[in-house]
Formats: structure tokens, sequence, C-alpha cells
């Protein structure tokens, strides 16, 4: 792993642990979005450095659909609810982002997997793990997508970093699975606020009509 | 490229997608035949194609690179076809009915249901045929994408909370599922192929030279991760919601078609633990998953209220037995326990929807005599139980007991104990409810069918053919059928 993609690496975790700390969803919003396109422009320069086209067109991929669009996407969806703020359940923001840097510090420290993933690997672990805590210590259901597509981010940040890409196929693939998922998980979150009158996953159960 | 081998493949993708397009175009009076006609020629073309893979001297077809279907694959095929054909049939008559009730549904939703069933029919027939972890990733992800409308079928606030848990919780067990793709991927460079593979038979055949480290870190993820989608305990939250909401027929996608899929891959996953010699892991992490979620599924079933959720926890005690089958290298026994669920959980499935349409609620205790109003159904119902539940003469009683065979023979005396108090506790737990529907009397009102069932044979013979097919596999002679499971392979 060199010294770029260890920058990369870290760039990625502070983002995501800053939007664990965050609640107004704009501005997590533009944080997804520059971690997506840095991790793309990472992707994309690996893949001309190391001759692996398949690399370079996931890298453009990712940069354009889901560093680009996605978070326009979400933004509309924000505007069209009318939600601003997600304020999370059971723990403070603040005090959740102590904890989550908390439990990646340690992740780094002790390094539990150290038999069985290589080096490179634990900022993706750090990565995922902060998307998982954006997902369940949130309400709103545009934050739970938000939190998967930052889950989703690690796991991309992963293949990047092993010496070989996966294949085209696949990377577009999987691509084109998260940018549907994402569509579909909008639309229902449209129906949710037209049913319910707000998007508070915790909330669903008592529909307006 | 093999031209002979590509031209089945074509054929036998080729009608699926005129059905999508007839999905798309047809009036949706005359959807439900056209779509059920097509089927069941597809299943007929499944059949001519995939017959001669299963046959015990028939070679396995290699059309496209990634792309393989051995015999589970064609198996698998013919049975989600058969399902698929089934519940389009069923529909022809239960979306009649429910068009000329008080509040019809919207005709855009009995068009999704069609063109949700047809895609995940072919997401199906992508993850039996794919030799290639990534591609199976993708049919996985891309079927929980194609059923989440399922689930939404009624535009209620319930279907929505439910299709929401469906498609955020299996979308994160999904991606977990990818990230032990990935470590697959990057072990697989470790050992004596530098670019690396994600071909499961090429990894199967490097697999005693992967890192097993990294092995079983990617193994881990993958199981949390196909565990979630195939609904294992305890990561099955979504799967009670989803079948309840869900309505009938979209329920028997879910069950028959759909469930296979997480199980299928994660049989793929675990031949190449098995060929690196990681019987042992797979053993520690699988079979206690297997175990506790029949144990857990047959408890919850004791207090079921709704057909949805009970059906629902019927098909997550038979995900654990088929767990339990793939941890112990069994593959003869998942292959013939998840056939027969799928047939019978469809059919019970299907006979539920009926019932709740005759009842106008899918309450169990308000359910009652219904071998008096429809005699058909009501012992149609009482043999989908015994078959679902492992009764002989069905097969599933075949697959059960080499199931709680194979946990004796592999010295697991505590599981094959557990597995059997669980399957006891939900044969009777399913036998009272059920007893409950059947028999007792009717509710004030209603003694007798109305037009729309009396005239109508479609919603009997769906259900009757794939309850045929489970008595019969399990009457043919016990040693044909084991026989011929034992030779597939993960």
């Amino acid at each position: 792993m060199n010294a770029f993609d260890s920058l990369l690496g870290n760039l990625l975790l502070i983002t995501s642990l800053w939007m664990v700390g965050i609640t107004a969803i704009s501005t997590k919003l533009t944080l997804y979005s520059v971690q997506t396109l840095a991790v793309g422009s990472l992707a994309t320069l690996v893949g001309v450095a190391h001759h692996e086209p398949a690399l370079v067109f996931a890298g453009v991929g990712v940069f354009v659909f889901k560093g680009i669009a996605a978070p326009l996407y979400l933004a509309h969806l924000t505007q069209a609810v009318g939600c601003r703020k997600d304020i999370g359940s059971f723990i403070a923001s603040p005090l959740l982002l102590l904890l989550s840097a908390a439990a990646v510090g340690g992740l780094f420290l002790f390094h539990p997997f150290q038999q069985s993933v290589p080096p490179a690997a634990l900022p993706s672990i750090g990565v995922i793990l902060a998307g998982m805590i954006l997902m369940v210590s949130r309400r709103l259901a545009i934050s739970q997508i938000i939190g998967f597509l930052v889950l989703e981010n690690g796991m991309f940040f992963f293949t990047v970093t092993i010496p070989h890409s996966l294949p085209l196929l696949v990377e577009l693939g999987v691509l084109l699975d998260i940018m549907a998922g994402t569509m579909i998980a909008g639309v229902l979150t449209f129906q949710i606020s037209d049913s319910f009158e707000h998007i508070d996953i915790l909330r669903l159960g008592n529909p307006r009509k | 490229m093999n031209i002979p081998q590509t031209l089945r493949m074509v054929a036998l993708c080729t009608l699926p997608f005129i059905a999508l397009i007839a999905a798309l175009k047809i009036p949706v009076a005359g959807l439900p035949k056209a779509v059920a006609r097509l089927l069941w020629l597809q299943f007929v073309c499944s059949i001519m194609v995939c017959l001669p893979v299963l046959q015990q001297n028939g070679t396995s077809l290699h059309p496209w690179p990634g792309v393989v279907v051995d015999p589970t694959a064609a198996l698998f095929i013919m049975l989600t076809t058969l399902v698929t054909a089934a519940i389009t049939e069923h529909t022809v008559g239960y979306f009649g009915r429910e068009m000329h009730a008080m509040t019809p549904p919207n005709p855009r939703v009995v068009r999704e249901f069609y063109l949700c069933t047809i895609v995940v029919l072919l997401c199906i027939y992508g993850i039996a045929i794919a030799d290639n972890l990534g591609y199976l990733w993708i049919a996985v992800e891309a079927s929980t994408l194609a059923s989440a409308p399922l689930v939404y079928s009624s535009r209620s606030g319930a279907s929505l909370e439910a299709a929401w848990k469906y498609l955020i919780i299996c979308s994160v067990g999904i991606a977990f599922a990818f990230f032990g793709t990935a470590l697959l991927f990057a072990a697989s460079q470790h050992a004596i192929i530098p670019d690396g593979t994600l071909s499961v038979v090429g990894l199967t055949r490097v697999a005693p030279h992967l890192p097993p480290a990294l092995l079983r870190f990617g193994f881990v993820f993958l199981l949390l991760g196909y565990g979630t989608k195939a609904g294992m305990f305890p990561l099955q939250f979504w799967q009670p919601d989803a079948y309840s909401q869900s309505p009938a027929p979209g329920g028997a996608v879910l069950a028959g078609a759909l469930g296979n899929g997480a199980m299928l891959a994660l049989l793929r996953v675990t031949g190449i633990m098995l060929a690196a010699g990681q019987g042992q892991f797979v053993r520690v992490t699988l079979l206690p998953m297997g175990v506790l979620t029949t144990c857990i599924a047959a408890l919850f079933l004791v207090k079921q209220k709704n057909t949805g959720r009970m059906l629902a926890y019927s098909s997550m005690e038979n995900v654990g037995l088929m767990a339990t089958a793939i941890s112990l290298g069994s593959v003869g026994a998942f292959c013939l326990q998840a056939i027969c669920h799928s047939l019978a959980k469809t059919a019970l499935f299907l006979l539920s929807g009926d019932a709740s349409q005759i009842y106008r609620t899918s309450l169990l205790d308000r359910m009652r005599g219904l071998i008096i109003i429809s005699p058909s159904r009501a012992l149609l119902l009482l043999a989908g139980i015994a078959a679902v539940a492992g009764t002989p003469p069905f097969g599933s009683f075949l697959s059960e007991w080499q199931i709680l065979a194979a946990c004796v023979n592999h010295n697991e005396p505590v599981a094959a104990g557990m597995l059997l108090a669980g399957i006891t506790c939900a044969f009777i737990a399913l036998a009272i409810h059920i007893c409950g529907i059947a028999y007792g009397d009717t509710p004030p009102g209603k003694t007798e069918l109305t037009d729309g069932f009396s005239h109508n044979w479609r919603g009997v013979v769906a259900p009757a053919i794939l309850l045929f097919v489970v008595l019969w596999l399990g009457t043919l002679l016990p040693g044909i059928v084991i026989g011929a499971f034992a030779r597939l392979t993960p």
C-alpha cells in the first residue's frame, strides 16, 4: 500500500467519522460526495498506473454515478420531503462520534484481524464500521441510505487496495445494483413521506391514510 | 465458445424475456393467462435443456466464461420455473377475484407483480448458473431489488414499513457478502493465480493453497451476507413482515422461488471452504446458526396469529435445516429439502391466499371450517402442512431423515437432538394452526364459496400439482431419490 492510498484511506475514514458526528443532512451529503469523488479518483489513478482498464472504468463510474448523480438525487429527495436534520436516536451525535472514533482507534491499535486481513484493509473496515454506525444510529430514511452508501464506499476502497482489480463486469454490475438500490430506496422514501408525513423509520406504523 | 451449448442457453433464457415484454405490453385483463402459458412453456423448455445435465452420464454446460449449468444448477432452474409457472397459473383466479372485490387492486400493481416475478426468475437462473462469485453477488442483490415491490404491493403503511425493512436489511447483508467476495478474491491472489479469480470452479481447484485466515474471514462475511438474505437466525427480522405483507402470490414468490437463491449462494461458497479443508470451521460457524434457526423458528411458530407470519417462520425453520445440511457437506439432502420446501411452501401460500379471500382476513383465529366451505382446499392445506413439516410419505421426510443422519454420522448428537426437538415442535404448532382453519364451525354467513371460486378450478390445480411432486419424490423408491441426489456437488 503506497502513501497516496494510505492518505486517501485516512481521508475516507475521517469523513465517515465526521458524518457520524453531524446532524445536518446537506453537510452529510457533501461529505459523502467528497469521499466518493476521492475514492473514484483513486480507483481511476490506480487503474491507469497498473494498466487495469476494469479499475479505470469502475473508478469513472463511481465518480460520475455515486459521487455526483447519487448525491444530487438524494439532495433533491431531501428537499422534496423537507427534512434538514437527523438528530438520531439513543445517543447524542457528538458522544457517538467520540465512541466511534474510539472504536476505530482500537481497531488500528489492536488490529484484531491481524492474521486474516492485510493492513491495507484496515481503513476499509473502519469506513464499513462508520457506515454501519450511521445506519443504526439515525432515524430518517435518507440517513440510512447515506449510511449504506458510505458502507459500500468502504468495500469499494478495499477492492482498490488489493493488488489486482475485480473483473470489469463484476465492478459494473455492482455499481448498477448499488445505483438501482439507491433509486428504489429513494422511491420508498417518497412513499413513506407521502403516507406518514415524515420519514422517521422508528415511527412507522401509523400511516396518514 | 461452444455453439450447441450456447444455443441451449439461449433457448433457456428466451421465453422469460418474451414473458417480460408480454408483462409490459399486454393489457392487464389478459396478462395473468398469457404469462402463465408462457411460463408453463418455459418449464417444458427448462426440462429439455436441464434434464440431460441431470442424467447419470450428463455433462455440465459451459456456454460462456463464468457460466456453468451443473446438475445442482439444472435442478434449481427446473424447480424455480415450475414454482413460478404454478404461481402465475394460480393468479389467474386470484387476481380475477381481487378485481371483483370491494377494493380492487390498481392494475399497475398487477402488472408490477408479473414483471417482478419474471425478473426474480431470471435472477434465480443467474444465481444457479453463476460460476463467478461476483456474478453470483450481482444476481442475489438484483433479486432483492426486484422483489421489494412485491412486498409493497398492497400499498399500505405496514407494507411500506416491511418493504423498507426488507430492502435495507437485505442490502446491508448483501453488502457484507460483497466484502466477503472481495476477501476471497484477495485470497486467490495469494495462491497460484497471481491475477486472482472469482470462479467457483477455479477457487475450488486452488482452495488448498488459499491462505486459511483470509479465507475464514471472507467466509464469515459471506455467511453474514447470504445468511441475512436467507433469513437465518439472528438476521431474520425482515422475513416475517415481508412475507405477511406481500399478497399471497407475492409471498409464494419470496418463499418458493427467491428463498433458495441465498442458500444456493451459501452452498457454492461452502463448497470452496470444504475443498480448502475448512470443514471444521464451517461446522463451527454454520451448523449452530442452522440448528438455532430451526429451533427459534419452531418456538415462534407456536404463538403465531397470522397466516403470512406463520408461513414465514415455517420457511425459517426449513432454512435452518438446509443450512445444517450445507454445513455437514450433505448436498443431496440440502437439494431435496430445498425442492420439497419450495414446492410445498408455494402451495401453502397459494392456498392460504384463497382462504384469506374466502374469510376476508389473514388472522388464524377467524378462519374456521374450511373443510365445509371448500373441502378440496382444506384437504390440500392439510397435505401441504404435512409436506412442509416432513411427514411421510412426502419427500421432505427423506431429506429431514438424511439431515438428522448426517448430524449423527458427523458426531453431532446435540445438533441432531435440537433439530429433532425443533422439527417436532414446528410440526405440532403448524398442525394445530392448520387444523384450526380446516375444522371447526364456519363463521356466520360463510357456508359456501362465492362465484369467483366455484367456477374456477385453477386455484386448486396449481397447488395440487406442486404437492403431487413432493409426494412423488417421497413415494418413489427412496434409494432412487437418495442415489440421484447423492451425485450432486456444491
